[in-house]
């Protein structure tokens, strides 16, 4: 038996890494822009901006290039979240050191997107979401079915990842900092179909969204557990 | 303790990660807060607690004194200079 297939009747995104990443070239293709080397950030006011960490600074420069709607419901979705804040936290509370306010403010996993829609005075709700190794998968089929309850308002979603610290770090081959936004419905760009796949490939070294990327280029293609095709 | 407004403005920077400031940029005599410089409650709190790690000076939010004394950098160097004390080098 084959599970619904989902679609997103209209796609663009915009993908961010800090190193240029093997098999998925800078580049603008169709509705499809990846980039690499600094987050371009200088539209954030500098009061805000301080407190934007790497993944944060990814976020803001792939949301900000789609130019969603003043009022668009955001799904933000991350594995490790703000993991090094994290870490400098319980590290401080393990010594018996008073923890930074700023610091466990920003490391809350709504954090991110919220500050997103206090700098574009978006009202709409936020979804911050974690799912494993599925995160990406995961946050972009909640993304499609936020769009499907409420089809003429698009949905942004941003899927964001920083390099772990150690002692998480799982060694070499971990992927750098990146993040891909995706702007759901908003009336231009490709059709997006797919499903769940039955036996979900097992987890293969290159990381989910790098695979939906590759996917989206080469028009249809797999990436964890799922599969889609672009029209 | 002697303290300067240098110091005090260097102190404020590094704490609250004021990347694109230097010295120059905040003016002594203006709010840090709201319609000032527009540092925030977030900012309020770290700056208490950098102060009490750096100068050993006790901030409460409870004391109404203490609103007075985050007003401006002029207020901050009569605050520590009168209850703080030198860090350890």
């Amino acid at each position: 038996m084959v599970s619904t297939p989902l679609v997103i009747p209209h796609l663009r995104g915009c993908a961010w890494f800090e190193e240029e990443v093997p098999g998925l070239a800078p580049g603008t293709d169709g509705c499809l822009e990846v980039g690499s080397g600094p987050p371009d950030v200088a539209f954030v006011e500098p009061m805000v901006r301080r407190r934007l960490s790497r993944m944060a600074r990814g976020f803001f420069h792939c949301a900000q290039r789609l130019a969603p709607p003043a009022d668009a419901r955001v799904v933000f979705a991350s594995r490790h979240g703000e993991a090094e804040r994290t870490l400098g936290l319980l590290r401080d509370l393990a010594a018996g050191r008073e923890v930074s306010p700023a610091a466990f403010s920003m490391s809350v996993h709504n954090a991110v997107p919220g500050l997103w829609s206090i700098l574009k005075g978006d009202h709409a709700p936020v979804t911050a979401l974690a799912a494993g190794a599925g995160t990406f998968g995961w946050g972009l089929a909640e993304a499609c079915g936020q769009l499907a309850e409420a089809p003429a308002d698009p949905v942004l979603f941003v899927y964001a990842e920083d390099r772990l610290p150690e002692p998480w770090a799982e060694g070499a081959g971990q992927p750098g900092p990146h993040a891909v936004a995706l702007l759901l419905g908003g009336g231009a760009g490709p059709r997006l179909t797919f499903h769940r796949l039955e036996a979900p490939a097992p987890d293969e070294a290159v990381p989910e969204a790098h695979r939906f990327l590759q996917a989206w280029r080469a028009g249809a293609g797999a990436w964890g557990g799922w599969q889609g095709r672009f029209q | 303790m002697v303290i300067t407004a240098l110091e005090i403005k260097q102190f404020i920077i590094e704490t609250l990660g004021l990347e694109d400031l230097t010295p120059d940029g905040i003016e002594e005599d203006a709010p840090l807060f709201a319609g000032g410089l527009g540092l925030d409650s977030i900012d309020a709190l770290e700056l208490g607690i950098a102060l009490r790690k750096r100068y050993q000076v006790g901030v409460s939010g409870d004391d109404p004194a203490t609103r007075d004394h985050f007003r401006t950098v002029n207020t901050l160097v009569a605050f520590v200079a009168q209850h703080g004390q030198m860090p350890e080098a």
